[in-house]
């Protein structure tokens, strides 16, 4: 599915167009193909020769990984997915640095609502690794007003999900939106902040799912944001984008109806997480809801576990344990909710649902 | 490495999929027609299609590691043709 070509996203020669459509291939060829081939050779060969040697199949994610990490498939599969990865930054980046004075004019053009605040500081968590291995991560500014990693992103994260994220790369903020509204079929927020925004995936879904609420995005990232606030515009939405960190902002209390974040925990520390909790409970009104679209439980499987952690291994997400492995009800009455009001529930189009299933939406409501 | 030259020998295949194409319609395939090209879905099928087999025959070697092992479990009966 082509990604809808909005003012903001990069231009592509003939070559180029054709070196993003191999990497995509590539992407589909690993996850629809190579993947439940591995997964096969772990189940038909792999195990049951552990089991033959040994007695039993492995019952741990140490003994799965013993017999991985000693099976020349698995290692190519980490070299191929790996070494995809590091293609697709590389021939994107190579189209974005070509345009970006280019899409730093139209950005600085824009019409969008953006507050940067400079003296922020990156957390550690976020600086010390690329994450996704994209080079320079969220946050690292290249050159002046600069928004390459928005637009590297954006193009680079719609290849990696070989266009399953759809045209706009929303799918999982369309779910993220369709959860808050099935949760209570009479929520009307006024006013909805989408925390760790990036490029606004996630944060137009949510003011197409509540066209009468103000909504804000926030993140730590400034290129992400004057990208998602340039692109918001050109998709022609009213968003208040604003640099903030998810665990301290600087709105007053009680300033939101309803809080969202999609796939922002796991690339958390737990007490980030933790911190991040409070300050929801913090900033919601009585009544409000925050709905948080991430991991909802690590898989009990040890292959699947093992696998899961493949990106903590090998795609710079050193948290995504964290937000697994999170004790939902008691960790969000720790941070004031009552955990009575706290919901888990599975919603279609949600991360992961389809290799793993165990994708879902966490939410809380304030009383 | 391997992976970047196969982006462009994929990228290459399909310049030449885009001349061959252009000429077919009986125009001389300059520059500025090359790049405003858009291939139909049609095309584009055919090109996904190309891409697959190319990244099919790169990556041989690596499917032989687990096929034939997979070969070895299959029951008899089966039809026993290699690389599924």
């Amino acid at each position: 599915m082509p990604q809808f070509p909005h003012a903001m996203l990069v231009e592509e020669t003939h070559d180029e167009r054709s070196r993003h459509a191999f990497i995509a291939s590539l992407r589909e060829f690993t996850m629809a193909d190579l993947y439940p081939r591995l997964r096969a050779h772990y189940r038909e060969v792999l195990a049951p020769r552990h089991a033959e040697q040994h007695g039993a199949l492995p019952q741990s994610v140490d003994r799965v990984r013993s017999v991985m990490e000693s099976s020349p498939f698995y290692t190519g599969y980490s070299l191929l997915v790996r070494g995809t990865q590091e293609l697709l930054w590389d021939t994107v980046g190579e189209v974005v640095e070509r345009q970006l004075p280019a899409l730093i004019e139209k950005a600085a053009d824009a019409t969008g609502s953006l507050t940067l605040d400079p003296s922020l500081p990156v957390p550690k968590y976020t600086s010390a690794v690329d994450i996704h291995v994209m080079p320079g991560g969220f946050h690292t500014e290249i050159t002046e007003n600069d928004v390459f990693a928005g637009a590297l992103y954006d193009r680079g994260v719609h290849l990696f999900a070989f266009g399953g994220l759809g045209p706009l790369n929303d799918e999982l903020g369309v779910a993220t939106a369709a959860a808050a509204q099935r949760q209570f079929s009479d929520f009307a927020p006024r006013k909805i902040l989408d925390l760790g925004c990036g490029a606004g995936h996630a944060t137009l879904p949510l003011a197409d799912a509540f066209p009468a609420a103000e909504v804000h995005g926030a993140d730590l990232a400034a290129p992400m944001l004057r990208y998602a606030a340039a692109r918001a515009a050109a998709l022609g939405y009213t968003i208040h984008f604003a640099q903030q960190d998810a665990t301290h902002t600087t709105y007053p209390d009680g300033s939101f109806d309803l809080i969202a974040s999609t796939l922002l925990l796991h690339e958390m520390p737990r007490p980030a997480i933790l911190a991040l909790l409070r300050e929801c409970h913090r900033l919601l009104r009585p009544g409000g809801l925050m709905v948080h679209h991430d991991l909802l439980r690590w898989p009990e499987d040890p292959f699947d576990a093992f696998m899961m952690a493949w990106t903590t291994r090998h795609n710079n997400e050193p948290y995504e344990r964290a937000s697994g492995t999170l004790k939902f009800p008691e960790d969000c009455a720790a941070a004031g909710f009552d955990a009575a009001d706290v919901f888990i529930v599975a919603q279609p189009g949600a991360y992961l649902e389809e290799v793993y299933q165990v994708s879902g939406i966490r939410g809380a409501r304030k009383r | 490495m391997v992976l970047a030259l196969a982006a462009e020998v994929s990228a290459l295949r399909e310049r030449l999929d885009t001349h061959e194409r252009l000429a077919d319609g009986e125009q001389l395939p300059a520059t500025p027609s090359v790049e405003a090209y858009v291939p139909t879905e049609a095309v584009e099928a055919t090109r996904a299609s190309a891409r697959h087999s190319l990244i099919d025959r790169i990556t041989r070697v690596l499917l032989e590691t687990e096929a034939p092992q997979r070969r070895a479990v299959t029951p008899p009966d089966e039809p026993q043709d290699g690389v599924d």
